[in-house]
């Protein structure tokens, strides 16, 4: 039995995210191993501790300061989730929470939940989209993906304002690895090809939309890697023919190629 | 003498652009070049009317320009794709006297949600109407609130305001009526004008569609009521704790009868739809009230308005060997628009058969970008009148996918990358077809009709 928690879903849920736990719960369900999907507004109405999955996704720039200001009151359970090596995804701006600072256009701070040393700045001049392929170490193959987003992410103590008081809590940049390296579209700085970031068993990427559904293999990697952390004994991945995931794939992986 | 000579130069090549039979927004954009602030030296007509927002610009346009036509105005507007400011100055340019003063009493545009911050910096219109925001051309707009930020740094005082009412992110647009006239600035705020559509038979009481953008209060972030809703999130709002919600509406359309394709506006004016679903309803409504504010007796609007068909060819009738059929236009990148598409097909009343195409997602850029699938509500397609589903072009398989996860008999359900051969095997049958595809792709199935 796995239990996933789909945090904001009502909030942050642009472009067809809601499509990666329909696709994940059907491919779990296909390896015989149980699920359970739940969904919160707020993260004071569920425990974090009792999820083996935690997925956040994408949102607009005022919706996810509202997010944010929720997740505040449970900081410190969600540095534990990390530390623990619970199963997390965020997509989309959703991961940006999790840093020090988010500037926001008029340049008002909003304090992150400072578990990582990055900064984040946000500008309304010019919306930054285009479409992403990416080496990831999780899979034997290209990621394909889209980046939609209005902010520069910084990494390092640099970052932080100089007045800013310190915050010795926040996992160092040496530490963290990036999610994907982009070949074609935007990286978390908009030079650099390193995009999002991995951390025991957390992934945060900028990629929106059904990242999941996009790339089989990633979801094939996730499904063993949950299958895995389950109580599920012995478990051993049967592989599932799912012809137009990987036609879907390939086309786009050839489009974008 | 510059603002004769950059004029003189935009009306040559306009004339030139006409001999080559191409319309385009360059004789302005040379203008620009050579003056950019040219438009703010025109002298404007008494009415400069704009119309924005995501869906319904070109239809409301085309719309209001026949009514005030029909009634003896003397107007000049833009068509589709020239809506940016280099296509407004050609408009402009070109119809206006070597003194700079525009030969007409009205001018109607199309203004691109973008661009109308740049465009209105030279001049302000005196009406602005914003039809609706919804997830639109997500590879340009990034999402709906963002296009929200630009057309409000396009909104000048003392411009009165023509707003669709049911939609809860244009209503937030509405100028504060509220705020205390300073004396100094008495136009520091403008009139609101509100349209909107009352319940219906065919109203549902919640939001159906894959997603409610407005699940949360944009004011407050309570959760949000809607009393009833006409499609997408338009319809009756409401927020019970800080209290936004539809506005009372100066232009409405009181009863939709359906069998008869029939509206009534105000209680008293009644409209013949030529064209199907109730984003049509929503166009005409937007014309009717801007024909209203400029003067129109509604009489004279509703009779130019009723059985008007419109020239912009968004539907289209076709044969296919043994089959009749009918093309509609919808958006790719527009989950809202393929819903309304999708449900004029379920609700036709008569079996039928369904192609849909995706195959080249924008024809102004590339993007492989399908996510907005997802967003699409296929399963308005589980009815019983719904035949075969043929799903074709290059994202034929992301398509076939995204109806693995609807509740159709994937039985029904026939994917052919080849937009030619999937045609091809539509041709044996006589039952009636509907074709729903964007601009980008529509030529490629009507190539093959008869
Ligand atoms: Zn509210």
């Amino acid at each position: 039995m796995i239990k996933i928690l789909h945090l904001y879903n009502n909030l942050l849920n642009l472009y067809g995210e809601y499509a990666n736990m329909v696709l994940l719960k059907k491919h779990l369900a296909d390896q015989n191993i149980k699920v359970e999907v739940i969904t919160a507004d707020s993260a004071a109405d569920v425990r974090l501790e009792d999820f083996q999955f935690i997925y956040i996704g994408a949102g607009t720039e005022r919706k996810q300061k509202l997010a944010l200001a929720d997740l505040q009151t449970r900081r410190d359970d969600i540095v534990h989730c990390i530390e623990s090596g619970t199963n997390m995804l965020l997509t989309g701006n959703s991961f940006e929470m999790l840093g020090r600072v988010i500037v926001d256009a008029d340049g008002v701070e909003h304090s992150g939940l400072c578990c990582f040393d990055f900064s984040v700045t946000e500008q309304s001049q010019k919306r930054l989209t285009g479409d992403v392929t990416a080496d990831c170490a999780m899979i034997p193959a290209t990621l394909v993906g889209f980046v939609n987003k209005c902010s520069t992410i910084i990494f390092g103590q640099d970052s932080a304002e100089p007045d800013a008081k310190p915050q010795a809590a926040a996992i160092p940049a040496s530490a963290i690895k990036s999610f994907c390296t982009v070949k074609r579209g935007l990286g978390n700085d908009n030079v650099a090809p390193d995009e999002g970031i991995r951390y025991k068993n957390l992934c945060g990427t900028h990629l929106t939309g059904p990242l999941l559904v996009k790339n089989p293999l990633l979801l094939d990697w996730l499904v063993k890697k949950l299958a895995e952390s389950s109580d599920t004994k012995g478990f051993v991945f049967t592989p599932h023919d799912y012809p137009n995931e990987n036609d879907a794939y390939a086309v786009t992986l050839q489009k974008l190629g | 003498m510059r603002v004769i000579f950059a004029i003189m130069v935009c009306k040559a090549l306009k004339a030139v652009g006409k001999l080559l039979k191409r319309g385009s927004s360059l004789p302005g954009q040379i203008a620009l070049k050579l003056y950019p602030n040219i438009l703010k030296k025109i002298k404007m007509p008494q009415y400069v009317v704009a119309i924005t927002g995501s869906n319904g610009k070109t239809t409301t346009v085309e719309m209001t320009a026949h009514a005030l036509q029909a009634a003896g105005k003397n107007l000049i507007y833009n068509k589709e794709g020239s809506n940016q400011i280099e296509g407004v100055a050609t408009l402009i340019l070109s119809n206006c006297t070597f003194f700079g003063r525009v030969k007409a009493d009205i001018l109607l545009l199309e203004s691109d949600e973008r661009y109308a911050k740049h465009t209105f910096k030279y001049f302000t219109p005196t009406h602005y109407c914003i039809t609706n925001l919804c997830r639109d051309q997500l590879t340009r707009n990034g999402h709906p609130e963002w296009v929200f930020d630009d057309i409000k740094r396009s909104i000048r005082p003392g411009t009165t305001l023509v707003l669709n009412a049911d939609d809860p992110l244009v209503s937030l647009f509405a100028h504060n009526e509220d705020a205390p006239k300073n004396e100094e600035q008495p136009q520091k705020t403008g009139k609101n004008v509100w349209f909107g559509i009352n319940r219906t038979n065919t109203s549902q009481e919640e939001v159906t569609a894959m997603y409610n953008d407005f699940y949360f209060c944009p004011k407050c972030n309570a959760k949000m009521d809607f009393d009833y809703v006409h499609y997408s999130t338009m319809g009756a709002f409401s927020c019970p704790k800080c209290g936004y919600k539809k506005h009372a509406t100066d232009y409405t359309v009181t009863q939709v009868d359906e069998p008869a394709d029939e509206i009534t506006i105000d209680g008293q004016f009644k409209i013949k739809l030529a064209q199907k679903g109730m984003h049509n309803i929503y166009n005409l409504l937007a014309a009717f009230a801007l024909c209203g504010q400029l003067g129109l007796n509604p009489q004279t609007t509703a009779d130019a308005l009723s059985g008007y068909t419109l020239t912009n060819g968004r539907t289209l009738r076709f044969a296919l060997g043994g089959r009749k059929g009918v093309l509609l236009t919808s958006k790719h990148e527009n989950s809202v628009s393929y819903d309304q598409s999708l449900k004029i097909a379920a609700n036709s009343g008569e079996q039928c058969d369904v192609l849909i195409i995706v195959d080249a997602i924008s024809r102004k850029y590339f993007t492989g970008e399908t996510s907005w699938l997802w967003d699409i509500n296929f399963n308005l397609l589980n009815n019983p009148n719904i035949g075969e589903i043929y799903l074709c072009g290059t994202y034929c398989s992301d398509l076939a996918l995204r109806f693995e996860y609807t509740d159709i008999a994937q039985s029904k359900i026939h994917a052919y990358s080849n937009i030619a051969e999937g045609v091809g095997k539509l041709k044996s049958s006589s039952k009636k077809l509907f074709v729903i595809t964007c601009f980008s792709d529509k030529d490629k199935f009507l190539v093959l009709t008869d």
